[in-house]
C-alpha cells in the first residue's frame, strides 16, 4: 500500500537471475551429457556396458529436467508419488514382459 | 449460450451440466445393453442343441465379440459412469465436475466410439469377430483383413481419448473440491469407488491403448508389431492382460462400494471397518496392476514367473475377501429393510462370492490348464461381472433413482424384478460350471459329450433373464409417469445428496453444505462459498470435436474425403474452443474453502495436466516396452549408425532441449511481468519446435527412400510407432502453443495471472523427456 515499487522490484529481479542462471546451467548439463552419450557410441566396451551408460545418462537427463523445468522440485509430495508410482507402473509392466519371455 | 430452455434438444447436445451428462450416460449405456443382450441371445439360441445352424461360423463369432466389447466397455463401465457423474459431485458438495467441457466431450467420445465400432456389421466380411480378446495374429491385416476389426479400433482409440479425460476430470474433482470437512476418509463409499476406479483406469487404460495404436498402425500403414513371431501373440497378450486385470476391478469397484452405500442406508449402522475396507482397496488396486501373467498361464512363459504370478493372484482374492466379510458384518445386527435397492445388492453379494471362489480356482496353474477356455471360465467372469458388477449396478440405480427423477418406483413390481432376474440368472450360469470341458468361441458342438442338457437350461436361463430388463424399464418408466414424489431423502439416507431436492437444482445446493468435525452434514443457509455463483453453461464444442474425431477415422479407414470434412471441423472447432477460452467463459473459480488434501497446494488446473502425465508417462512406457520386448526377442537389429543417422537424432536432440529451455525462459519472464520475454520465449519454442518436426519429416523421407519402410520389420514397426507417436505429442504441443502465444500477444498472461504458461510446460518438458529416452534407444544403442 502506498510503498514505492521499486522497493519490491529489486530483489524480485534477483531472484529471477538466479533461476534463469539454474535454468541455463540444467540445459548446458543436458547439452553436456548428450554429447557424453554421443561419445559413447562406438567406445571398446561390452555393448551391454554402453547401454547401461547411455540409459544412466539419459535417465540424469530426465530427472534434470523434471526437477528444474517441471519444478518437481518443489511440488507438493504427492505430486512427486504419483509420478513415481506411475513410473513404477510402467517400468514394472516392461520387466514383467521382458522376464516372462 | 445461458438462455437455452432446460428441455430443448439442444440443452442436450451442447449441455455441460454433470447430471444431464449423467442421465446421457445412462440412457446409451442402457442402449448399448440391450444391443450387445440381444446379440447374447443370438449366441444362446445358437448353442441350444448340438450341430445348430442358426448362425454362420462368421455370424457366430462377430456376435459373441461384439457382444463382449460392448458389454465391458460401453455398458458396464459407462453405466457406472452414469451415476458417477450424477452422483459423485453431490456426494462431495460440488457444484459440477472439474472440467464441465471435458466431461461432455468424454460423453461425446464414447459414444461416437461406440457407433464407429458398430458401423462395422455394415461392412462386407461384418463386424470385429476376433473374441474381443483381439488376440495376435488373428488381429492382423493377414489373418482378419476386413474393415470391421479397423473400424472397432478405431472406436476403442475414440473410447480411451473419452476415458483419459473422464478419469482426469474425477481425480481432480474428487480431490479437489470436497466441500470444507469432508476429508477423504469421510467420503461416501461410492465416491471412495470411484476414485479407486479412475486411478485404475489412467495407469491400466494406456498400454492397451499402446497396443492398439499398434495394431492400428500395422492395419492401416502396415506395420508388423503383431504379424512378426518376435512381437506377436505375445506381446499382444502381455499388453491386453496388463489392462484387462485391472479393468476387472475397474468394472467391480463402482459396484462394489454402491452397495457400500445400499448397505449403510438398509441396515442404518455404518459400514463396519470403513478404513479397513479401504485399505484393502488400495490393496488390491496395487496387487491388480501385478497379476496380469495369470492370463497367461498357458502361453509357455517362465515357469518362475508363473509361480510368482498364482503366489499373487491368490493374494489378491485376500483384500477382497475383506470387503465381503466387512460387508457380511455390516449385515449381522443391522437394522436391515429389504427395500428393492437392499434385495439387489444382497443378491449381488451372494453371486459376487460364488465367481471370487471359482477365481481363485483358476489361479492354480494345474487347474486352469483343465479350464482355460472352458464354459467354467466363462461361469466365473460372469458370475463376477453379471452377477456380482451389474446386479450391484441395479441396486445402485434403484437405489439413486428417486434422487434422479423425483419419484419413487413400485415396490411391488421391484421385488417381482428381483425374482425373475434371480430365477433367469441361476438358470443361465450355473449350469456353465458344468461344462468344464466345453470349449468356448466355438460356433457349435457335437452330440453325445453330455452337453445337451446344460446349454438347453442355459438358453432357458438366458430367456428369463433377458425377460426381467423389459421388467426393470417398465418400473422406471412408469415411476417417471406416476410414481409417488420422492421428496428428498425417501430411504433415509446419510450423505450429502440426500439433503438437497429431487431432482436437485442446476446448481445442486440452495445454500452451501459443510461436513462438521464429528461427521454430521448439514446445509448452511450462508453462501459463503459463493453458493450462488453457478450459472448453467453450454458448449456445443465438446460434440463437434468428437464428431470430428469419429468422421476423421471413418475416413481413414472407409473413405478419405469424409476425412477431409473431419478434418474441417476439427480446425473450426479448435478455434471456436480457443475464442471461449479466450473470453474466458468457463473459468470457474475455486471456492476459498474446501477439504482438498492431499493436494491442497496444487491448483486443480495443474492438478489435471499431472494427472493427465501419469497415463501418458504409462503410455510411452508401454511403447517402449514394446520396443525393448521385439528387440530382445530378435536375432539381429540395425547397428547405430546402420539405418539412422546418428547426427540427426543428437541435432533433434539438442532442437528438443533448447525448446524447454525456451520454454522455462518464457515463463521466468512472465513471473516478472518482462513481456517481451515472454513473447520472444514463447515464439523461439514454437520455432524449435516446428523445426525438430521438419527434421524428421526430411528424416523419415530419407530413411523411405532407403528402404526402411513400414513394412520392412519389426525395427521400422518400432520405430515409426514410438517416435511417430511421439512427434504427435509435439504436434498437439505446438497447437496449444499457438493459442498461447495469440493470448500472449494480447496482453493475456500477467505476472499475477499466468498459470497457462507454466502448465503447458509441465507438458512440454514431458514430451522432452520422452525424447532424452528415444533418442538413445533408437538411435545410439
Ligand atoms: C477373487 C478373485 C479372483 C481371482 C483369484 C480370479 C482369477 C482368475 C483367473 C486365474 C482367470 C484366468 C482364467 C483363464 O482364462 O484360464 C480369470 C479370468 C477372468 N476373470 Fe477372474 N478372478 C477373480 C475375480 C474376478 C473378478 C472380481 C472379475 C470381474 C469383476 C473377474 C473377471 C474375470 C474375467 C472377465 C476373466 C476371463 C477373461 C477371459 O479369458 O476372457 N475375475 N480370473
Ligand atoms: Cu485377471
Amino acid at each position: 500500500m502506498g510503498l514505492p515499487l521499486p522497493a519490491v522490484l529489486p530483489d524480485l529481479e534477483e531472484a529471477v537471475d538466479v533461476r534463469v542462471l539454474v535454468y541455463v546451467a540444467v540445459w548446458v548439463a543436458l547439452v553436456v551429457f548428450t554429447v557424453i552419450e554421443l561419445m559413447l557410441v562406438g567406445m571398446p566396451m561390452t555393448p551391454i556396458t554402453i547401454a547401461l551408460g547411455i540409459l544412466g545418462l539419459a535417465s540424469l537427463k530426465a530427472l534434470l529436467i523434471a526437477l528444474f523445468y517441471q519444478h518437481l522440485i518443489g511440488e507438493a509430495a504427492w505430486v512427486k508419488i504419483f509420478y513415481a508410482f506411475a513410473l513404477l507402473t510402467a517400468v514394472g509392466l516392461v520387466v514383467g514382459m521382458i522376464t516372462g519371455i | 449460450m445461458g438462455e437455452i430452455p432446460r428441455n430443448s434438444l439442444r440443452r442436450w447436445l451442447f449441455t455441460t451440466n454433470h447430471k444431464d451428462i449423467g442421465i446421457l450416460y445412462l440412457v446409451t449405456s442402457l442402449y448399448f445393453l440391450v444391443a450387445a443382450g440381444a446379440l447374447a441371445l443370438l449366441v444362446r439360441i445358437q448353442l441350444t442343441y448340438p450341430n445348430m445352424g442358426f448362425l454362420t461360423a462368421s455370424a457366430y463369432n462377430q456376435a459373441i465379440t461384439v457382444h463382449g466389447v460392448v458389454m465391458l466397455l460401453w455398458f458396464l463401465s459407462p453405466i457406472a459412469f452414469a451415476l458417477a457423474n450424477y452422483i459423485v459431485p453431490l456426494q462431495i458438495g460440488a457444484r459440477d465436475l472439474a472440467f464441465p467441457r471435458l466431461n461432455a466431450m468424454s460423453y461425446w467420445l464414447l459414444l461416437f466410439g461406440g457407433l464407429i465400432a458398430a458401423l462395422g456389421f455394415f461392412t462386407p466380411g461384418g463386424a470385429i469377430d476376433t473374441g474381443w480378446t483381439v488376440y495376435a495374429p488373428l488381429n492382423t491385416a493377414k489373418y482378419s483383413p476386413q474393415p470391421g476389426i479397423t473400424l472397432a479400433g478405431a472406436g476403442l482409440l475414440l473410447l480411451m481419448a473419452s476415458v483419459t479425460l473422464s478419469t482426469v476430470n474425477f481425480l481432480v474433482t474428487i480431490f479437489r473440491m470436497r466441500v470444507k470437512g469432508l476429508s477423504l476418509l469421510k467420503m461416501p463409499m461410492f465416491t471412495w469407488g470411484i476414485l479407486l476406479t479412475v486411478f485404475l483406469m489412467l495407469l491400466a487404460f494406456p498400454p492397451f491403448a499402446a497396443a492398439v495404436l499398434m495394431l492400428a498402425s500395422d492395419r492401416i500403414l502396415g506395420t508388423v508389431y503383431f504379424l512378426a513371431p518376435e512381437g506377436g501373440a505375445l506381446l499382444w497378450t502381455h499388453l491386453l492382460w496388463f489392462f484387462g486385470h485391472p479393468e476387472v476391478y475397474i468394472l467391480l469397484f463402482p459396484a462394489l462400494f454402491a452397495l457400500g452405500d445400499v448397505l449403510v442406508t438398509f441396515t442404518k449402522r455404518p459400514i463396519y471397518g470403513k478404513k479397513i475396507v479401504i485399505a484393502a482397496a488400495i490393496a488390491g488396486s496395487v496387487l491388480s496392476l501385478m497379476v496380469w501373467g495369470h492370463h497367461m498361464f498357458t502361453t509357455g512363459i517362465n515357469p518362475v514367473w508363473r509361480k510368482i504370478m498364482t503366489v499373487l493372484t491368490e493374494t489378491i482374492s485376500i483384500p477382497f475377501g475383506v470387503i465381503i466379510l466387512a460387508y457380511i458384518l455390516t449385515l449381522v445386527g443391522g437394522r436391515i429393510r429389504l427395500r428393492t435397492p437392499m434385495l439387489f445388492a444382497l443378491g449381488s453379494i451372494a453371486l459376487f462370492i460364488i465367481g471370487g471362489i471359482t477365481g481363485v480356482f483358476n489361479s492354480s496353474v494345474a487347474i486352469d490348464y483343465g479350464v482355460r477356455g472352458t464354459y467354467w471360465i466363462v461361469g466365473h467372469f460372469h458370475f463376477t461381472l453379471v452377477g456380482g458388477a451389474t446386479t450391484a449396478l441395479v441396486a445402485a440405480i434403484y437405489y439413486w433413482w428417486p434422487k434422479m427423477s423425483g419419484r419413487m418406483f413400485s415396490e411391488k413390481l421391484g421385488k417381482l424384478h428381483f425374482t425373475i432376474y434371480m430365477i433367469g440368472y441361476l438358470i443361465l450360469y450355473l449350469p456353465m460350471h458344468a461344462l468344464v470341458d466345453m470349449p468356448r468361441r466355438v460356433y457349435t458342438y457335437p452330440a453325445g459329450y453330455g452337453w445337451e442338457l446344460n446349454n438347453l437350461l442355459a438358453t432357458i436361463g438366458a430367456f428369463i433373464f433377458a425377460l426381467s430388463w423389459p421388467i426393470f424399464f417398465l418400473i422406471l418408466y412408469k415411476s417417471l409417469r406416476s410414481g409417488e414424489p420422492a421428496g428428498n431423502n425417501p430411504w433415509g439416507g446419510w450423505s450429502l445428496e440426500w439433503l438437497t431436492k429431487s431432482p436437485p437444482p442446476p446448481h445442486n445446493y440452495d445454500g452451501e453444505p459443510v461436513v462438521d468435525d464429528s461427521g454430521t452434514i448439514r446445509i448452511t443457509t450462508l453462501p459463503t462459498n459463493g453458493g450462488h455463483a453457478y450459472h448453467e453453461h453450454y458448449s456445443p464444442w465438446p460434440i463437434t470435436i468428437s464428431l470430428a474425431a469419429f468422421l476423421i477415422f471413418l475416413g481413414a479407414i472407409l473413405f478419405l474425403p469424409v476425412a477431409v470434412a473431419g478434418l474441417l471441423l476439427l480446425v473450426a472447432s479448435v478455434v471456436g474452443l480457443a475464442k471461449e477460452g479466450l473470453a474466458e467463459k468457463f473459468k470457474i473459480p475455486e471456492a476459498p474453502e474446501g477439504a482438498r488434501w492431499p493436494f491442497t497446494q496444487v491448483e486443480k488446473v495443474k492438478l489435471g495436466v499431472w494427472m493427465f502425465l501419469y497415463s501418458e508417462a504409462v503410455l510411452f512406457g508401454s511403447l517402449i516396452g514394446s520396443y525393448v520386448f521385439v528387440r530382445l526377442n530378435s536375432a539381429a537389429w540395425p547397428a547405430p549408425g546402420e539405418v539412422l543417422s546418428i547426427t540427426n537424432g543428437a541435432v533433434n536432440t539438442f532442437i528438443l532441449l533448447t525448446s524447454s529451455l525456451t520454454a522455462v525462459l518464457a515463463l521466468a519472464s512472465v513471473r516478472v511481468g518482462n513481456q517481451t520475454g515472454l513473447k520472444a520465449g514463447l515464439l523461439a519454442t514454437f520455432i524449435l519446435g516446428l523445426a525438430f518436426l521438419l527434421n524428421k519429416a526430411v528424416e523419415w523421407n530419407e530413411i523411405f527412400q532407403h528402404g526402411f519402410t513400414f513394412s520392412s520389420g519389426l525395427p521400422a514397426a518400432a520405430f515409426y510407432i514410438t517416435t511417430g507417436a511421439h512427434g504427435a505429442h509435439v504436434a498437439a504441443g505446438l497447437v496449444v502453443l499457438a493459442y498461447i502465444i495469440a493470448k500472449a500477444f494480447k496482453g493475456g498472461y500477467t505476472r499475477e495471472n499466468h498459470s497457462t504458461v507454466e502448465y503447458f510446460g509441465l507438458y512440454w518438458h514431458f514430451v522432452d523427456i520422452v525424447w532424452v529416452f528415444l533418442f538413445p534407444l533408437f538411435y545410439l544403442i
